[in-house]
């Protein structure tokens, strides 16, 4: 069964620690939606810049949320995906990816933002307790998910998965991919995905 | 693998009543997907369990450059003009603010589950959480009843949370803890069949002393202060408080009313008010109105002739039977604070955000959340430090904080350290910096101001500047509201703003209404008075005019409301009257545009784009001599000319009618009865001047003053006056801001 949210968080490069101007973040959110350059249905921008460590700006969407997230100390791209009933995990996980790696690119074209965020990475929450508690069973359920995906982008044999955030079981179950050796630009990425 | 469902797998875990109410509305819901309910039937019954629209679920959206439809797929609607998909607001009541840390985890799962990784506090104690979909609300519903969360009556036309203190049962000045009553007060009239014909809502709140802010029950509709008599518990009752476009500070029903008639006492109040209440006109029908239409004598004689005829119920007293005596357990010993371990800004935190319990060795410490904000993450923390220090202790407050009770003083430097680990460790709870709002036009379909942009720019800078400030600049409070409904309760700050717009330009540009020398105090004892009206973006600068020149001028242990009284308003007016003009689009573009937004302002997504148009209307030149008798009203009261006062306030409604009539009217006289005929026929019968959410109110202020003017005028009454003159000024701008969109579409 496909949990309800799936969201990916790509880590902003070289430096996820260090502090992120989020005001001009605001604008180019708001032109996305005027030029509607994202993917989605694209609805309105929120601004939590003063919550320490949290989800910084997002770009509320009804299908999928795109935010410069801060959780972890870790500032990076942060998509939320949702509402997308009687959807296959593997599809649904398919079509986060691209859409993250899709504004990740988008993002990264803005020059004056200087944001870039690195495509070697990344780590997915799974937000539904019924389907996909943070526990042993689901985590291996969920794995078996992944792996084709993170093959796809990295490569067989090519990458690593391991859970994240597994000393709390309140927590929302996550995991971490990480590719290895020579790693695609994110329009090749993009195109792996949806082949 | 198939999974249960939510009802599945909680069952046996929810109250049976509450779990057939959520299923019942789950059925609703489906009966309302499939167009087998009336959208206003699905509407109210989706608003009585907390359920809301939000901002843009009307599926249109100015983005900046036009309004644009948002294509959501094509359903039934969740009520008028609310689209079935575009996400709302779920309102999550907290009677006494009172929550646990297994409360607070679930909170923060549902805000990843379900919204965007978000929990609000409101200015009522509430939780809420944003851009919820209608489809997740009966799950949601389920897994808070789980936990002993109710929605019910969150919103709609009743009952809605019972607030109290945060000190109530650690507070060195208390009379006893409220906490207990609040509760049973909450479970008595949960769903009662008394309290569901109400024509508006009614918001209860408890305080344990009479002169501190926190309960603030004068500002509410039924309040309720604790008091001893003889060795006896009993309250001081008063009722027909309320904020909102037409503040009213609430009068004495009852000296003491003993406990045991508590909840009787409030069931003969909510028959009255159900009975006699306005039903119709929405903006007349808080209690308030009623309470001062038959005054108070009247009213208590007729909720003291309602309680003899009820029938007894034993719920009454039942409650007092097992009522806890003690406000939670502490789970460390006491123990008193040392030296040792004390990290870098402990001191600074200590002194603001710490208050000594009456309970000897013990302490509550404020949680201060920017704007109300955690994340679930830190909530989760939250509820692990709670466990850690103080157990079950949790509560919110009206100022968008949290507290945790019961801290050992000599654990104090532990508490600050795992705060800060989780960045919640914020100093200056209570000061200048905590400041409050509504969420404005981040999310509420009424905001015309962005609320929370202007809150969050002024704790940037206030907390920049933390330490360096006079200290009694920095015990100053600043609250805002994104419009005059008042939900960032800025009547009672120091320093209070309500957004409202100007045409200036041929544009619209975001203001805020200052509010000066409202009174927190004796339980929100007097509220503050408007002085003028300044753009959003120069606030900032209002804020440092005001404050500066409070730091300077004021006398020894004067207070800002002593200060700002002393002074007037004129002079208050003088302060920030260099920030209140704002130049041409070209010049000062960043002022047509608000906080945290990039976007041209809009009077919001109701409206068309507005192109720009001549420099100056005519109905700006005739506004303005308006806005001034309605200033000058305010100097003739505060005179204590309540007469002249009145007299003034009814002129400027006058005169701005007469500028809106002027419009397609030249010739108009300056006779009332031409300019009330003029205004009724051209703008309120045509409903020209109604606004889109409170239709003919603000017009009806001034057709009922002219045609029913009052033989005696008290304080009371004038301030009333003013108050709906200056909403009828709004009114007027904004009419004539969507007549002048309107001319801007009619192609040439
Ligand atoms: S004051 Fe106005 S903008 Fe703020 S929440 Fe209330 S209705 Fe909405």
């Amino acid at each position: 069964m496909t949990p309800q949210r799936i969201a990916a968080k790509f880590l902003v490069e070289p430096d996820p620690a260090a502090a992120v101007a989020l005001e001009p973040v605001i604008g180019l959110f708001h032109r996305f939606i005027q030029e509607q350059s994202l993917p989605g249905l694209l609805l309105d921008v929120a601004d939590y810049a003063h919550v320490p460590d949290g989800p910084g700006v997002v770009l509320i969407g009804h299908d999928v949320d795109y935010g410069i997230d801060l959780s972890d100390g870790q500032a990076g791209l942060l998509v939320v995906r949702k509402r997308f009933a009687g959807q296959a995990f593997g599809e649904v996980l398919r079509d986060t990816l691209g859409r993250a790696l899709t504004a990740a690119q988008a993002i990264g074209q803005e020059s004056d933002l200087g944001l870039r965020f690195a495509s070697d990475a990344l780590t997915l929450h799974f937000f539904d307790r019924l389907v996909t508690p943070n526990s042993d069973e689901a985590f291996e359920s969920v794995r078996g998910e992944v792996e084709p995906v993170a093959e796809c982008l990295y490569g067989a044999a090519s990458y690593e998965i391991s859970r994240v955030r597994s000393e709390d079981r309140r927590k929302a179950l996550s995991l971490s991919i990480r590719g290895s050796g020579e790693i695609a630009p994110p329009s090749a990425l993009i195109e792996r995905l949806s082949a | 693998m198939s999974h249960a469902s939510w009802k599945q797998t909680l069952e046996g875990r929810i109250d049976p009543g509450w779990a057939e109410e959520i299923d019942h509305f789950e059925g609703q819901l489906e009966l309302r997907r499939q167009g087998k309910i009336e959208e206003k039937v699905f509407a109210e019954t989706r608003l009585r369990r907390g359920v809301y629209g939000q901002r843009y679920d009307n599926g249109k959206r100015h983005d900046g450059v036009a309004e644009r439809p948002l294509a959501f797929e094509e359903k039934p609607t969740k009520g008028p003009d609310t689209l079935w998909d575009a996400p709302g607001m779920q309102r999550i009541k907290i009677p006494f603010g009172g929550v646990s840390p297994e409360q607070l985890e679930v909170l923060a799962e549902l805000a990843e589950d379900y919204s965007d990784n978000i929990l609000h506090v409101t200015t009522r104690q509430d939780f809420q959480l944003h851009f919820v979909h209608i489809e997740d609300t009966p799950d949601l519903m389920r897994r808070l009843a789980a936990v002993d969360i109710t929605t019910r009556e969150a919103c709609g036309n009743s009952v809605r949370n019972v607030t109290a203190c945060p000190r109530a049962g650690v507070c060195r000045g208390e009379a006893f803890d409220v906490s207990p009553y609040a509760h049973a007060l909450m479970r008595f009239l949960l769903g009662h069949p008394d309290v569901q014909d109400f024509g508006r809502k009614f918001k209860p709140a408890f305080s344990g002393c009479e002169h501190e802010a926190c309960g603030l029950v004068q500002m509410h509709d039924g309040g309720y202060v604790a008091r001893m008599r003889d060795g006896k518990r009993g309250f001081k009752v008063v009722v027909g408080g309320g904020l909102g476009p037409v503040p009213h500070q609430a009068q004495v029903l009852s000296e003491f009313t003993p406990e045991e008639e508590l909840l009787p006492q409030m069931q003969a109040v909510c028959r009255v008010f159900a009975r006699l209440g306005e039903k119709r006109n929405r903006g007349r029908a808080r209690i308030k109105f009623l309470v001062a239409k038959l005054g108070i004598e009247e009213f208590r004689r007729l909720v003291e002739e309602e309680r003899v005829t009820l029938p007894h119920d034993d719920r009454w007293t039942a409650f007092l039977d097992d009522m806890p005596h003690t406000s939670g357990e502490a789970v460390l010993e006491p123990g008193p604070l040392g030296d040792a371990g004390r990290s870098p800004g402990f001191e600074a935190w200590h002194r603001s955000n710490v208050y000594a319990q009456r309970q000897e060795g013990y302490a509550m410490a404020t949680v201060h959340l920017p704007l109300g904000d955690m994340t679930s993450d830190q909530a989760r923390s939250l509820a692990d430090i709670a466990r850690r220090f103080a157990g079950e202790n949790l509560r919110t407050t009206v100022d968008q904080n949290v507290v945790i009770r019961f801290v050992p003083d000599a654990e104090l430097p532990a508490l600050y350290e795992a705060l800060c680990a989780v960045g919640l460790g914020a100093p200056g709870a209570g000061t200048i910096a905590d400041v409050v709002t509504c969420p404005g036009t981040d999310t509420c379909k009424l905001g015309i101001a962005a609320s929370r942009g202007l809150g969050s720019e002024m704790i940037r800078r206030l907390q920049a500047k933390a330490g360096t400030l006079p200290e009694a600049v920095e015990a100053l409070s600043i609250k805002a509201s994104g419009c005059f409904n008042s939900c960032g309760q800025h009547h009672i700050s120091d320093i209070g703003f309500y957004g409202n717009s100007r045409k200036i330009d041929g544009r619209t540009v975001p203001h805020f209404q200052v509010i000066l020398g409202g009174q927190r105090q004796e339980n929100g004892g007097s509220y503050g008075l408007a002085v003028g009206s300044v753009p959003s973006k120069a606030v900032p600068l209002a804020i440092e005019a005001l404050t500066g020149a409070f730091a300077e001028g004021r006398e020894p242990d004067e207070s800002f409301q002593a200060w700002s009284a002393r002074l007037g308003k004129r002079s208050m007016r003088e302060l920030i009257k260099p920030l209140m003009s704002v130049g041409p689009y070209a010049e000062e573009p960043e002022f047509y545009s608000d906080w945290s937004d990039v976007r041209e302002f809009t009077i919001g997504d109701l409206g068309v784009g507005e192109c720009a148009g001549e420099v100056v209307s005519l109905f700006g030149i005739e506004v303005v001599k308006a806005e001034a008798q309605a200033f000058d009203a305010q100097i003739a009261l505060d005179d204590g000319d309540a007469g002249g006062a009145e007299s003034l306030a009814y002129a400027a409604m006058l005169s701005a009618a007469r500028a809106l009539v002027r419009t397609e009217f030249i010739d108009v006289t300056e006779q009332p009865e031409d300019v009330v005929a003029e205004f009724r026929t051209r703008f309120f019968e045509n409903e020209r001047f109604f606004d889109k959410y409170a239709k003919g109110k603000f017009g009806a202020y001034l057709l009922e003053r002219h045609a029913n003017p009052d033989t005696t005028v008290d304080d009371a009454l004038a301030a009333r006056r003013i108050e709906e003159a200056q909403l009828f000024i709004e009114a007027a701008h904004a009419c004539e801001a969507r007549m002048t969109a309107e001319a801007a579409e009619v192609p040439a």
